[in-house]
């Protein structure tokens, strides 16, 4: 995929549940499936559902995000949350990151619920990728921010 | 202070060696590049970045003398067409008119490069808070650990949050690793944790490297660091940028490197050949987001001169 390639695409963040795959479907826009880390459920989770549904998409690093924001190529992010409570709304990691990045760009954000799914158990964290350990160090856990859900409110 | 980060590539009797950046910190293993094409393969293949792609064009400047400078540095930016090569050619034109001796001219530069990456540390220590909880993405060659040496010369704490930097985990293979090494306290996350890291107030500072820099402060530097930039001007949180040899010219005008999209599954097993991705190697960050550019003033002299 070639930045000239994209224009007015739709970022889908958190597992997206099937009832909001056809109204995604019907956009016929061109979807941003993020990594997703720690658990990766970009490539875990999500491109196998959008590949499954015929809808066209294409992958990228989290970080690679706000590029795509400043070029203009983002016209709408869904946000699966998990859950809800009187502080706001409860997503998985990195939640805040794209709401933000996306209220910071007047893109607009779709709250809607999440799939009930389980995540890749095997990456709970940065220290690991696929299960392989990058860190190397006793008491690994001093050298990790905990991966955590987030509450946007 | 231990770090091979500090000078990734090395000139011993006229063979470059080059440190695979790809391969730590599981293994620190040097590439002979006896060739113009060796050298372009390992620049290609990201085996070395930033400092390491500086020195790796003056070592071949010396050593394949069958190449003009000119030569060299269309092959090179054809490699890596958002890194300023032809500024470096400028660099040691101008040094080799002041003296015929091309291996002094960069013996001086690579010593003066590292005595002005110091000096920037000194700088940029005595703006940063105290305690100073620094947020940080990509990897800027030893530099921080710099950083921590003059933070603790002037009595102030200092903690570094890594973002881990994907697709190639720089943030956690390279920058994590040097800082544990010397003993400097430090934690990694993941890319996405930096906007909840700022909120809960963890950080109160960003500081980042910058592969380019234009004169009104604008730059452009690992993907990601963008993204920090809003992100830390909406918290209030200052944006430190680490610049060198800034040029009078338009930054969107300079052409972002765009990867093959299979780099976007680094260090995944599996085959993801059929998957579409993309991947950008840098972004850029206006100057309205930076709190300040701390410049190396060295080569601010020598584009003075």
């Amino acid at each position: 995929m070639k930045l000239s390639e994209i224009d007015k695409a739709i970022i889908l963040w958190g597992l997206p549940s099937q009832e909001s795959l056809s109204e995604i479907k019907q956009d016929e826009s061109l979807i941003v499936v993020p990594e997703q880390r720690p658990s990766l459920l970009g490539l875990t989770y999500t491109l196998p559902l959008l590949k499954s549904k015929g809808i066209k998409c294409f992958y990228c690093p989290d970080n690679v995000l706000g590029f795509l924001f400043y070029q203009g190529k983002i016209k709408k992010t869904y946000l699966f949350f998990k859950d809800k409570n009187d502080k706001g709304i409860i997503g998985t990691c990195g939640s805040l990151y794209v709401s933000l990045l996306s209220k910071l760009h007047n893109v607009e954000l779709k709250i809607v619920p999440a799939a009930k799914a389980s995540e890749n158990a095997a990456d709970k964290d940065a220290s690991t990728l696929w299960g392989q350990d990058f860190i190397f160090q006793k008491n690994k856990q001093d050298y990790i921010v905990e991966a955590s859900e987030e509450v946007i409110v | 202070m231990d770090s091979p980060l500090l000078f990734p590539v090395r000139l011993e009797n006229n063979i470059i060696y080059v440190l695979d950046e790809t391969q730590i910190p599981f293994k620190e293993h040097y590439i002979e590049v006896k060739t113009i094409d060796d050298a372009l393969l390992v620049l290609g293949e990201m085996k070395t970045r930033s400092l390491g792609q500086v020195l790796l064009f003056f070592y071949s400047c010396l050593v394949f003398k069958e190449f003009s400078i000119d030569q060299i540095i269309q092959r090179f930016k054809n490699r890596r067409p958002t890194f300023d090569f032809p500024f470096l050619g400028e660099i040691l034109k101008g040094g080799l008119k002041k003296s015929a001796d091309a291996q002094n001219v960069v013996k001086g530069f690579v010593y003066g490069f590292d005595k002005a990456r110091r000096q920037r540390a000194q700088r940029l220590a005595r703006i940063l808070p105290s305690p100073a909880n620094i947020l940080t993405i990509c990897n800027v060659n030893g530099e921080l650990v710099y950083l921590h040496q003059e933070l603790e010369k002037i009595n102030k704490q200092s903690f570094f949050y890594v973002s881990e930097t994907r697709p190639y985990l720089q943030g956690t293979r390279l920058t994590f690793w040097e800082l544990r090494k010397n003993n400097i306290p430090v934690k990694v996350l993941c890319d996405n944790q930096a906007a909840s890291l700022m909120s809960n107030k963890k950080i109160n500072c960003v500081v980042t490297g910058a592969d380019r820099a234009t004169k009104n402060g604008d730059v452009i530097n690992k993907i990601g660091t963008y993204s920090l930039a809003r992100l830390a001007k909406y918290f209030n949180i200052p944006f430190y940028s680490l610049t060198q040899y800034p040029r009078d010219i338009d930054v969107d005008a300079i052409e972002i490197e765009e990867r093959p999209g299979i780099e976007a599954f680094m260090y995944l097993d599996g085959d993801y050949g059929s998957i579409d991705a993309f991947y950008p190697a840098f972004d850029i960050t206006k100057h309205e987001f930076i709190s300040r550019c701390i410049q190396l003033e060295v080569l601010d002299e020598a584009v003075r001169n």
